[in-house]
């Protein structure tokens, strides 16, 4: 019995050091000479199904898997936190009532409130009501502008506070927003498509020393974009290191310009879009590459907000484009 | 350890960053332990993603005093293989050859070699019981500890060294009469 355990420790200790790639077989039978003929056949097994088992994913689905990880991570409103007990719908049902029942002022309350405060659910249920009650393209534009920004102060609030836990969050949400405002402008009729830029069809992008963006100096018709933005298969970990991005301003001037020296039959619902861009102060690039700049964001909250960036300077020169073309 | 359990914390409270890093230390592991046990790779790579993206879902509730990290993760991925399994059930098999994961390693010959000696295991594997199986996958393909394998499997540490030994032994006999009966 007691041989028996002993042979039974031997070999799980032979095993432990074999899987851990710090021993041969021979160098264990070498220790344990009067167990070698019984240990030897197992030790091989183990040796064989430790190679057996030694599959890699390939690197095509590693980028795919992750890409697609990082998708859904934006995707969820919410990310998961351990304090939310309550159901979305019930905060959106409560959110109604306390519109219509007490005018709205608990939600006037819960406007000012940021990312960690117990009403903050409420201000973004109260966002997405009124981005549902927006009726016309430009409503619904101005609504996504006005969360963007808000968003933006949001996490400048958070970056000055030294409170990080929900600036991914914040960072994803903007990037959804400016997504979704491209989207409207493409439906409104601009020729670019922004779909294929926020939401690539290969492994997960990110933006590499990606210049977009247009400085004061340059034509209305540079403005155009002409190229798509450069995608990168990324094949390095989810987190993704920052990448400077060289930021031009969107100029109002040359957004008016762009109006004026464009077909003079604009139609309105796209003069209208461009000026809801413009007049609102719509993507605050500066904002955002004060935020990077800080040096107190995390490399993913970062690679966040580049692609916001990114997808924020789309939607501006798509725009222009639209207008241009019309 | 220490560095895994606030990371854990952290991706509770809604942090993604932490979860993309836990994301990153369990992913090739949890997809070893799927496709070696449904032998499927197109299957496998799904299922390993639904792993990840539930685990992203309920992460929120999970209580690391009740059990390891890791050993929730391959809960996960041990319910959806018996859901898989039972919905696979249901259907024709596949033929074993067409399923099995094909190599990241370009070297032809080490690639049928392997592919011979893994169908050989897999054929060998079927001779255990479930539970030796189960530790067999989670020791070799999930490369998780022997503490960490009896907390996935709410068993002692000593019923895995035991299940491991005679999972051992029992692959090694029927290995070796598949051998001679070759010869």
């Amino acid at each position: 019995m007691s041989s028996n355990k002993d042979f039974d420790n031997i070999f799980n200790e032979c095993m432990e050091h074999l899987l851990a790639g710090e021993e041969t077989v021979g160098q264990c039978l070498q220790r344990y000479p009067a167990y070698a003929k019984e240990l030897e056949p197992l030790l091989r097994t183990v040796v064989l199904m430790h190679k057996v088992a030694d599959v890699k994913p390939s690197e095509e689905f590693r980028a795919r898997a992750r890409y697609q990880m990082q998708l859904k991570m934006a995707q969820s409103a919410t990310p998961p936190r351990i304090t939310r007990r309550v159901p979305r719908w019930a905060i959106a049902a409560c959110t109604a009532m306390l519109v219509f029942v007490l005018g709205g002022g608990a939600v006037l309350a819960a406007q000012n409130v940021m990312p960690g405060n117990i009403l903050y659910a409420v201000k973004l249920s109260t966002e997405t009501l009124q981005l549902k009650l927006a009726g016309s393209t430009e409503s619904k534009t101005e609504q996504y502008i006005a969360m963007a920004n808000e968003r933006i102060t949001e996490m400048a609030w958070m970056v000055n506070n030294n409170k990080t836990t929900n600036l991914q969050a914040a960072a994803y949400r903007l990037n959804n927003y400016y997504t979704s405002i491209g989207e409207l402008a493409a439906a409104s009729g601009a020729k670019t498509t922004f779909s294929s830029a926020a939401i690539p069809a290969g492994p997960m992008t990110t933006p590499s020393a990606t210049t977009v963006g247009t400085t004061e100096t340059q034509t209305v018709e540079t403005l155009v974009i002409t190229q798509p933005v450069t995608t990168v298969i990324n094949t390095t970990p989810l987190i993704v290191t920052s990448a400077p991005i060289v930021l031009g301003t969107v100029n109002s001037n040359n957004i008016a310009a762009a109006g004026s020296n464009g077909n003079a039959s604009n139609s309105n619902r796209t003069s209208q879009l461009l000026n809801t861009l413009n007049s609102n102060a719509a993507i605050q690039p500066s904002e955002i590459q004060q935020l990077l700049n800080s040096g107190k964001l995390p490399d993913s909250v970062k690679a966040t907000l580049q692609q916001a960036l990114i997808q924020a300077n789309i939607v501006y020169q798509s725009a222009i484009n639209n207008a241009n073309h019309q | 350890m220490q560095e895994e359990l606030n990371l854990v914390q952290r991706a509770r409270q809604g942090d993604q960053e932490a979860f993309a890093q836990l994301y990153e230390t369990h992913f090739d592991k949890i997809f070893r332990y799927v496709v070696l046990k449904i032998r499927n790779q197109t299957e496998a790579e799904d299922m390993t993603q639904q792993v990840f993206v539930k685990a992203y879902e309920s992460i929120g509730s999970y209580q690391p005093q009740g059990v390891p990290f890791t050993a929730w993760l391959f809960r996960i991925a041990h319910n959806q293989m018996v859901d898989y399994v039972r919905k696979e059930s249901k259907k024709p098999t596949v033929p074993l050859d067409e399923s099995l994961p094909i190599m990241d390693d370009s070297d032809l010959e080490h690639d049928v070699e392997t592919k011979i000696e893994m169908e050989k295991v897999v054929v060998a594997t079927k001779q255990l019981t479930k539970a030796q199986r189960e530790v067999i996958s989670l020791r070799f393909a999930g490369g998780l500890s022997i503490t960490e394998a009896a907390r996935t499997m709410r068993k002692s540490e000593g019923a895995i060294k035991a299940l491991q030994h005679s999972a051992i032994l029992s692959l090694r006999k029927t290995l070796l009469a598949g051998e001679n009966s070759v010869k």
